[in-house]
């Protein structure tokens, strides 16, 4: 589920971040103030077992196909709704930095899908409940069950939502989430098998440490659903304003920023075509006429492939230029490296540049 | 398992490379890491048909990678991680875009065969954007920016906390795991229903371990603060280095090289 950069646009990935870092305040701020300072190596500790724990592919019967545990819901149980968050945003900025899974771009919304979901709403609003008047194994399957469905269904029907309200496919809403949400809703009942088996296990064990998170008020009191509706309610009025600033009158956020007009930034022959000029009722219109080599009239077929075809030249050219100045760094820095190798096999220190 | 020792691999190869010396790496990580911003705007703003100008971008990777001693196979195993989803956007564009837009050389070219090649060319850019940022900044001065940028502490401390932990839990799942197989052979994965008591011991584990580095982290007096070496200081070097990637970064964006040649030609 993680979302990677090039499936964002920088208005939706920024309106994302934006709210993902009020978030990430917030429970920062709430946790500090609440919870006991062993916590924090606990934080720590906990993510790192959750992205360890990620790489563990287990067996789902009857399938053959293999599976592994998301971990929202698991973080929330073992640390709390607020310090859940941190953990999880915690995994998630290092897949992005060290493993390229999502995106910095994209942070905002893999933080808002798969941390925001899980630990600030459904853990305070369907797991705590549940458990509220004693734990069983039973409740505590069906809590599990029913709480990474719900956080999953939740999460994949943000991804569509971002991902559309990105430009970046043209797969029609319902065909998105007709194959998104079924997809989800599998993962969701195998995930929410193992975590509930994961949390009897330790429930078995050390009791203590889920009746510490679910009796815990802190973030319980703070997180009540009237207040959870209202910030439910901002969030979504300042993402919809947010992304339909940028989306009705331009799909393109940067340009429109540079030039803070988007007809006058289209007019000067940004993006070029004649037909533009009619007006920006639906981002469809503006999608089809701004064009894959800009000033090229290529729309209506042969006439205009001869130019097509020189524009493709001029890319060619980019290309080669921009290859042919990476292989002469490279080589450079490997003549160099060769030649202080041969001066002398004592100095230990890397080439100096300048 | 091999996807284990695979991230250990991954995660020692990069601090490998980021301890490098070069250009790049001697930048400040507050500058690296906003002119990656930068980037990774200016790769994502063009819509998915606008394709020509990302072609110009490819001079950032083209120049940076090189400078920096990054093997090029690094971006490429990297964008295969990150290719799943895009490729399922893009294949859905080749089959809900079937316009024609253009035809070259008599082969006719849709829509969505641009927008295809458009989100595989940005998925490329924006791993590669953020691989340079990687492997030319050691990760301890990453977080200490970060910190730097206002980003509270507790999440800060938990990042580093967790990356330092990352190393040992990952040993510990391989080490589980390889015993698992060893008593289990011919099996492919660990058995569903073996999950709980597999990672439930691990997070008892880790419970205690907790305990433990906090008990440690109290006797040399940690009092909710975490305090770490700040980076070195911007200095005019750095702010002029960074004034001139963003301007060529921009310039490559909003004045479309391909074009250019060919209005040469």
């Amino acid at each position: 589920m993680h979302m990677g950069d090039a499936l964002v646009s920088p208005a939706v990935g920024g309106v994302m971040l934006a709210v993902a870092a009020g978030m990430v305040v917030y429970s920062a701020v709430k946790s500090k103030k609440t919870m006991d300072r062993k916590k924090i190596p606990m934080m720590g500790v906990m993510a790192a077992l959750i992205f360890a724990g990620q790489m563990i592919n287990f067996t789902i019967p009857v399938t053959g196909s293999s599976g592994h545990i998301g971990g929202g819901i698991l973080l929330a149980a073992m640390l709390g709704g607020g310090p859940g968050v941190l953990a999880i945003t915690a995994v998630l900025l290092i897949q992005a930095f060290f493993f390229a899974d999502g995106g910095l771009l994209a942070l905002g919304c893999n933080i808002f899908n798969m941390g925001f979901w899980p630990c600030l709403v459904i853990f305070p609003l369907v797991f705590k409940p549940l458990l509220k008047n004693g734990i069983t194994n039973a409740k505590l399957m069906g809590a599990s069950i029913l709480s990474v469905v719900l956080a999953l269904q939740l999460g994949a029907f943000s991804v569509v939502l971002e991902t559309l309200a990105s430009g970046i496919t043209a797969l029609p809403f319902t065909a998105f989430v007709a194959l998104m949400q079924p997809i989800h809703l599998a993962i969701g009942l195998v995930e929410g098998i193992v975590t509930g088996l994961i949390l009897i296990f330790v429930y078995k064990a050390r009791p203590e440490i889920l009746e510490a998170n679910i009796n815990d008020r802190s973030f319980g009191e703070a997180m009540n659903t009237k207040k959870v509706l209202v910030g439910l309610l901002i969030a979504a009025i300042v993402i919809g304003g947010g992304l339909s600033l940028f989306a009705s009158s331009n799909p393109d956020g940067l340009e429109w920023a540079m030039f803070g007009n988007a007809e006058e930034g289209y007019r000067e022959g940004l993006t070029t075509e004649e037909e533009l000029g009619d007006g920006y009722e639906s981002v469809n219109e503006v999608q089809e006429s701004t064009a894959f080599l800009p000033d090229y009239a290529f729309k209506d077929g042969d006439s205009a492939a001869g130019t097509t075809t020189s524009g493709i030249v001029g890319s060619a050219i980019t290309l080669c230029l921009a290859g042919a100045a990476g292989g002469i760094i490279y080589g450079v820095s490997k003549k160099r490296k060769n030649k202080a190798d041969g001066d002398g096999e004592t100095s230990e220190d890397p080439p100096t540049e300048e | 398992m091999s996807k284990i020792v695979d991230a250990i691999q991954t995660l020692s190869s990069l601090e490998e490379l980021a301890s490098g010396n070069s250009l790049p790496h001697r930048l400040h990580p507050g500058v690296k890491i906003i002119v990656t911003f930068v980037f990774l705007i200016a790769t994502l703003s063009p819509q998915r048909h606008h394709l020509s100008v990302l072609i110009g971008l490819f001079f950032y990777p083209a120049i940076i990678i090189p400078l920096a001693n990054i093997p090029f196979s690094a971006i490429f195993k990297r964008t295969a991680v990150a290719m799943p989803f895009s490729l399922f956007a893009g294949i859905s564009n080749i089959v809900f875009e079937r316009d024609i837009a253009l035809t070259l050389f008599h082969i006719p070219v849709t829509y969505g065969m641009i927008s295809f090649t458009t989100l595989m060319i940005k998925t490329f850019l924006c791993v590669s954007a953020v691989l340079i940022l990687i492997a030319t900044t050691p990760s301890f001065n990453l977080f200490a920016q970060l910190r730097k940028f206002h980003i509270p502490q507790l999440l800060v401390l938990t990042i580093m906390l967790t990356y330092r932990y990352i190393f040992l839990l990952l040993e510990e799942a391989a080490n589980m795991t390889l015993a698992y197989h060893l008593r289990a052979p011919n099996q492919k994965g660990v058995k569903m229903k073996d999950m709980g008591s597999f990672l439930g011991q691990m997070i008892l584990r880790c419970f205690d371990r907790s305990e433990r580095i906090y008990a440690a982290m109290e006797c040399r007096g940690f009092d909710g603060e975490y305090h770490t070496e700040d980076n070195k200081p911007l200095t005019v070097k750095d702010l002029l280095w960074g004034t001139m990637l963003i301007g060529v970064v921009l310039l490559l964006r909003f004045f479309s090289l391909p074009q250019l040649f060919n209005s040469l030609l």
